[in-house]
């Protein structure tokens, strides 16, 4: 605790002591009430303790401390000065932040918990009034079979696609970041799929993967196959087709961060393990991957993060009831037909649903943060 | 210097944009306007009394997905509607039907974004009417109604609500179009084509056995909005959907619907539909023009799709009238249009309307060469390009059968048969029509799940 105060101490108090540097001065009084002994900052500028005052660190901040700092401000404007003196009012950096904070608040946070509000009360989809009804949207997902078939769905999803997704587009970086002509061609096809529309996309593997489509004609035209393969009418196999589909879109866009990623990994290293014998597997093992792990794990919470909110590529492929009987629809799809019918949802049992689906994306964004954390060296 | 007055203007521009959203919010009430859902509307476009006023101002017209090909159609009707009344501007937009139809209606409505003149389904209609956006003519406009074929107008209403909402515009009775070479191969007379759904399903099993899976009869989805077989096949089935006050669903103790249900799984695992189709809202016209699907869309104007896109097909495919079954008249599967409550210029929009739906304009909208469809008026119907039809291609037999359609048709809409009803039922057969639930199961576990929908439904 002591540590990690201290730590906190050291690494927040320049910034924050810069931007407000009224706060400082009570902030300080604080702990020096606390610790019961004055804490102020000697005329080199270094407090008790040894750790030096961010006043000293920024001298134009300095200049500007609070005795000074009235009289500064006007004698800036009297002097016409403009720009840097007048940047440095307390306020200014609240007004560069506001557009990005009104933006989080207004279509980030008020929807977030007004949902968490609604999810305890019944609600007419498209406005009207509500009624508090406690936490009995939740007693009754708990009972929901629908609900429970799409949190399966959504979170198998999530177990195959994230460890394909980040392991995949890795490989593909590695085949591509090869300086060999034409390369810039293959890079480019690669990635296609991420500019194409999801909607556009998904109709192209329907003509794909249907009965009458180019992948059964050809293995029937081979004799493989007698019957097509059911793509797109057995609810495992739609499933399967849905996540073949965000894997294939998403290889080229994740491609793009690993050759970030792999152009940071220093060549040297490689040289030395070949030196000591390594081969490209242990080299990949050994080199590549340590090398790569943070994007690794940037990757895999993007894609769980995606694959908890996967809607598209199931309705493209199986149409409006989520597969036959609906037994291939996520959680995203379930919301939909739950909460936002006009006639018969209720945004309230929608929002309940949100909110689990929130939590079960957040599990995952843990367990993808500890993982970090446990490969990080003590 | 310079600071200050970016600084300056800075403020006065943030005073501006407060004061401009302190505007736009609404905030000024007046005794003038009366509260629906969300929005502020004219008292006088709601209660009691007609509306009245100079026809000016500027109104918005959406039209349903038609503006890609009647351009032609709408855009002289627009002009002649502004000359006749100089200062006005009609703004001609479009809905292209996509996806959640009804909740974008809902959604723009309770945006208080409604267009001024709205062409509308009757569950959309339904949906705004509950939420009471929509104008009651039989108030606002009480003498609209002179011109419509009475029998047409007088159906035209919405369970639960007095009065008429919504005014009949173009209509088509269904046909059945079909591939007679595929039906003399399956061993079928393309000159007898069935009369009843049962008779239907029973000619698809003999394809099913004939085509060894080269062609199809029809699509597997049951509640495919392109092939329009639940709930019309139990509707013409006489099917005893629902009980007497419509307060439940009744059709899983219905025998009929369960030979149906049954027979479709037969055709399924038979291989008299398209494995893949049983959950996709495939449009069968794409099936038919490729010469494997025997049942074409039931659609009239679909022979226009068949003559453009495959022209060998076109000479081969019969038009015959709908399996009519035990109802035995075909059903008015109407356009309506409606004229929302927040419109700024109601007599604007009502005249629009009326201007819309005059015998002059909807022969011209009915003649154009691309579709078969029918005016919703009574002088309109009576116009000879209707009564004698010539020529003895399909889209010619089309019109003939059509013609002979209207002369009984009538308005017969299951209202409680909502999208989230159509879903609940859908889910339930598909996996019946697959073979994976039994279809007795199924059909009580369709019925128990739609009955939670219309108990949800009428508790809002």
């Amino acid at each position: 605790m002591e540590r990690s105060h201290g730590r906190r101490k050291r690494g927040l108090r320049p910034v924050f002591e810069l931007v407000f540097p009224a706060s400082l001065t009570s902030a300080s009084g604080a702990e020096r009430s606390a610790e019961g002994a004055p804490n102020v900052p000697d005329e080199r500028g270094v407090l008790e303790g040894g750790t030096k005052s961010p006043l000293a660190l920024a001298p134009e901040s300095a200049a500007l401390a609070p005795a000074a700092r009235g009289r500064a401000r006007p004698q800036a404007r009297r002097d016409g000065l403009s720009g840097a003196a007048l940047h440095r009012q307390w306020w200014v950096p609240y007004l560069w932040l506001a557009p990005s904070l009104a933006g989080i608040g207004v279509f980030g946070i008020y929807p977030f918990v007004k949902a968490v509000y609604l999810s305890f009360t019944s609600t007419p989809p498209l406005g009207g009034d509500s009624t508090w009804v406690g936490i009995e949207n939740y007693v009754l997902l708990a009972k929901d079979p629908e609900f429970w078939l799409a949190t399966r769905n959504s979170v198998l999803y999530t177990l195959v696609v994230v460890p394909l997704m980040v392991v995949l587009p890795l490989l593909l970086a590695i085949l591509v970041e090869k300086r060999i002509p034409f390369i810039g061609f293959f890079r480019s096809i690669f990635y296609t799929p991420v500019v194409a529309s999801m909607v556009v996309v998904g109709l192209m593997w329907v003509w794909l993967l249907q009965d009458q489509g180019l992948i059964n004609s050809i293995l029937r035209g081979t004799h493989l196959i007698h019957r097509g393969i059911p793509f797109l009418s057995n609810s495992w196999l739609l499933l399967f087709s849905a996540m073949g589909l965000t894997l294939w879109k998403g290889l080229g866009w994740y491609m793009v961060f690993y050759l970030v990623a792999l152009a940071n990994v220093p060549r040297e290293l490689h040289e030395a393990a070949q030196i000591d014998g390594a081969g490209a597997v242990r080299r990949f093992l050994n080199v590549t991957v340590p090398g790569v792990k943070p994007m690794m794990l940037l990757v895999g919470t993007f894609t769980a993060i995606g694959c908890m909110r996967i809607f598209t590529e199931v309705y493209v492929l199986s149409g409006t009831t989520g597969g036959p009987g609906g037994q291939a629809e996520t959680l995203p799809f379930y919301i939909r037909s739950a909460g936002l019918d006009p006639s018969s949802g209720d945004a309230g049992y929608g929002s309940a649903i949100s909110v689990v689906l929130f939590a079960l994306t957040l599990g995952f964004a843990i367990l993808a943060r500890r993982l970090a954390r446990g490969d990080e060296p003590s | 210097m310079r600071p200050k007055r970016v600084w300056s203007g800075l403020a006065s521009v943030a005073l501006g944009a407060t004061m401009a959203l302190a505007a736009c919010s609404g905030g000024t009430q007046t005794a003038t306007t009366t509260k629906v859902g969300n929005c502020n509307v004219p008292s006088a476009n709601v209660g009691s009394g007609a509306i009245s006023g100079d026809i000016k101002g500027n109104i918005t017209f959406q039209t349903t997905a038609l503006k890609d090909s009647f351009s032609q159609v709408f855009n002289p009707l627009i002009s002649a509607f502004e000359s006749q009344h100089p200062g006005v501007k009609v703004n001609w937009v479009d809905d292209d039907a996509s996806g959640d139809f009804i909740a974008r209606q809902l959604t723009t409505a309770n945006g208080c974004n409604m267009p001024d003149v709205v062409n509308l389904n009757p569950p959309a209609a339904q949906a705004l009417v509950n939420a009471k956006f929509l104008m009651n003519f039989d108030q606002k406009a009480p003498d609209i109604k002179a011109p419509f074929i009475p029998g047409v107008y007088d159906t035209s209403t919405i369970p639960g609500h007095d009065g008429h909402y919504m005014l009949p515009w173009y209509w088509a009775p269904l046909v059945q179009t079909f591939n007679t070479d595929l039906m003399k191969k399956a061993g079928l007379d393309p000159a007898s084509p069935p009369t009843t759904i049962m008779q239907q399903l029973d000619m698809a099993d003999k394809i099913a056995k004939a085509s060894g899976g080269q062609y199809y009869a029809f699509l597997a989805n049951p509640i495919n909005p392109n092939s329009a077989r639940l709930p019309s096949d139990w509707q013409v089935m006489k099917v005893q959907i629902l009980n007497s006050d419509h307060s439940q669903f009744t059709f899983a103790n219905d025998s009929k619907a369960l030979a149906w249900v049954t027979q479709m799984a037969k055709l399924y695992k038979d291989g008299a539909m398209p494995a893949d189709s049983i959950s996709q809202d495939q449009d069968p016209s794409q099936l038919y023009a490729q010469g494997k699907l025997v049942w074409g869309s039931p659609i009239p104007s679909f022979l226009r799709y068949v003559q453009k896109n495959a022209p060998t097909l076109y000479p081969i495919t019969g038009v015959a009238p709908g399996a009519w079954d035990a109802r035995g008249y075909a059903q008015f599967e109407g356009q309506y249009i409606g004229v929302p409550v927040t419109s700024k210029n109601p007599a604007t929009a009502l005249a629009f309307a009326k201007f819309l739906l005059s015998d002059e304009q909807q022969l011209a909208f009915d003649k154009d060469p691309k579709v078969v469809i029918f005016p919703s008026t009574t002088k309109a119907l009576s116009d000879p390009f209707f009564t004698t039809v010539t020529g003895s291609d399909p889209f010619a037999q089309a019109r003939k059968v059509a013609a002979e359609e209207a002369k009984t048709s009538k308005v017969d809409n299951v209202w409680e048969w909502t999208d989230a009803v159509n879903q609940a039922i859908g889910k339930e057969l598909q996996l019946a029509i697959q073979g994976q639930e039994d279809p007795k199961t199924a059909l009580q576990n369709a019925q128990d799940k739609a009955n939670q929908v219309l108990a949800r439904t009428k508790n809002k």
